[in-house]
Order: structure tokens, then C-alpha cells, then sequence
């Protein structure tokens, strides 16, 4: 039995770790904690094989592992909870509606959106910005919202990934947009 | 009593065409395609009726394609095949001893 999961999950490692690998350098940005982290993701999930289902594919749990290591390794690092930086996000996406009817208070439109698309493609100073405006979400949010562009992973699999709920999903891809589209106005002038 | 306050015309406006908050969570759904046939007729409906929105779905949809590309040109560079090979065998060796 022992030795059957062994060789199940040393076929994984063969299949996925370059995925996982790459996934885990772009998020932390670092070659020796994105190698940690993929060990750590393997080792749990020789641990705690038993719960795998199969109701996933093999590849979505290893993720769903991967971007749980990643959270406590952020965790870890940062003084502020990330709880708190998840309030003061939602805060500042309910500042833009008022409270009762749902619409707008007040919306700017800068000179950003006159430039035209190609230019922005190519001009490194909203290329940072965008960057800035990027690490200046909440990290679920954020891990969400580059795992629906980067990877073109369809929504199911992404709240597999992350364990979110259908709701809680899209409520979070539409906050992070919403204050994404509002730090790049501010700060591209 | 909060809701009194609220003039008819609006609360119509928001039931009927949605407020301006759940018309710019719609857009997000639509562009993947995970939208209702009401809600869809709905959000129509309320785009043409408030110019902000259909500003904002506008400048959404250009993020979407901005934040592609920049994402794609932000990826590193993948493992080279023997820092591949060596990782996952180090993996391999480690799940061994357990």
C-alpha cells in the first residue's frame, strides 16, 4: 500500500513539479523558496494522500496545497495579518458605491484612458504601476486574479484551487478589478 | 426605515436595472460567459441607461487584455531541464524516507 502511493506520487512529481515550480517562483520571486515550496507541497500531499478523493484531478490538489503553503509562507513574512489588509481592501471597494442604493459616489476618469492601448503595452512606467497596483491586493485576491489571466484556468477549477465558492469568486475578481482599474488611474498621471 | 430615504425612482431603477454595484459584478461574469439570460437583458438595460457603467465595462475589458500581457511578460522563466531533473529527484528521495 505504502510503496503504491509512493510510486503514484513520484509519477506526480514527474508530471507536475515544473508547473508548480513555475506557478511558486512567480509568486514569491525567489528560485530556493519556490523549490521549499514545491518539496513541502509533495510531502504533504504524501501525507495526507488518504483525503485525495479523486473528485479532483490530481493536478488542481497538488495547487490547492501549493497556494495554501504559499498564503503561510506571506503569512509568516508579513506583520500585518492578512486579514486586516482583506478589510482595508473591501473598505476602500465599498467607498466607490453608496451603501444603500448601490451606485456610484463618485468616478474618475483620468488621463489613462485616452492613451492608447499599444502605448501602455509598451511603456514601462505603467508596466510598474501596474505591477504596484498588482502587489497592492490582497493576496488571495491577487493569487486569484493571476490565476484567471495567466493561466486561462476556467473559474471551477481556480475556486477548487484556492477553495472558494462560486459567490465568493466572482465577489473577489470584482472587487480586485474595480480597486485595480482605481490605483492605475491614481497613479498614472 | 433606511430604506424609505431611498427616492421610488431609484429603488425601481436598482431592482428592475440593477444597481451600479451588481452591474459591474455582472461584467466581470459576462466576459467568461457565467451570466444569466435575465441578468444579461438586465445589464443591457442598465448600460444604456448609466454612462459611468458603460464607461467602466469599457475600461475593464482593456484591463483584462493589459493585465494578460503583463502577467505573461512578468512569468519567469521555467526550470532548465537538469534543475528539473535535480529538484525532482531530490523530491523523489525525500518522499522515500518517509
Amino acid at each position: 500500500m505504502n510503496y503504491n502511493e509512493k510510486a503514484i506520487l513520484s509519477d506526480w512529481v514527474h508530471q507536475f513539479t515544473n508547473e508548480l515550480f513555475a506557478w511558486a517562483l512567480y509568486k514569491t520571486g525567489s528560485k530556493e523558496n519556490a523549490e521549499d515550496l514545491v518539496q513541502d507541497t509533495f510531502l504533504s500531499a504524501f501525507s495526507a494522500f488518504d483525503t485525495f478523493t479523486g473528485q479532483s484531478s490530481p493536478k488542481t490538489w497538488l495547487f490547492r496545497i501549493l497556494n495554501n503553503k504559499i498564503v503561510d509562507s506571506y503569512r509568516r513574512s508579513k506583520k500585518i495579518p492578512l486579514e486586516l489588509v482583506e478589510d482595508a481592501a473591501k473598505e476602500r471597494f465599498d467607498k466607490n458605491f453608496n451603501a444603500e442604493t448601490g451606485m456610484w459616489n463618485e468616478f474618475e476618469a483620468g488621463q489613462i484612458w485616452s492613451v492608447e492601448e499599444k502605448h501602455l503595452l509598451d511603456d514601462p512606467k505603467f508596466q510598474n504601476i501596474l505591477a504596484v497596483c498588482l502587489d497592492n491586493l490582497p493576496l488571495k485576491w491577487n493569487i486569484a486574479l493571476t490565476s484567471k489571466y495567466l493561466s486561462e484556468k476556467k473559474s471551477e477549477e481556480i475556486c477548487k484551487e484556492l477553495d472558494l465558492t462560486a459567490s465568493n469568486y466572482w465577489q473577489i475578481i470584482h472587487r480586485a478589478k474595480l480597486l485595480l482599474r482605481q490605483c492605475i488611474e491614481k497613479k498614472y498621471r | 426605515m433606511h430604506r424609505k430615504k431611498i427616492p421610488l425612482k431609484v429603488r425601481i431603477m436598482t431592482g428592475i436595472f440593477l444597481s451600479c454595484k451588481k452591474a459591474t459584478e455582472l461584467m466581470e461574469r459576462k466576459a467568461e460567459g457565467n451570466i444569466g439570460f435575465i441578468e444579461n437583458i438586465q445589464l443591457f438595460w442598465h448600460k444604456g441607461m448609466c454612462k459611468v457603467c458603460a464607461l467602466y465595462e469599457k475600461q475593464t475589458r482593456l484591463l483584462n487584455r493589459l493585465l494578460q500581457k503583463h502577467l505573461l511578460q512578468r512569468k519567469a522563466a521555467p526550470l532548465s531541464e537538469s534543475e528539473s531533473s535535480t529538484l525532482r529527484a531530490k523530491i523523489i528521495s525525500e518522499i522515500e524516507k518517509k
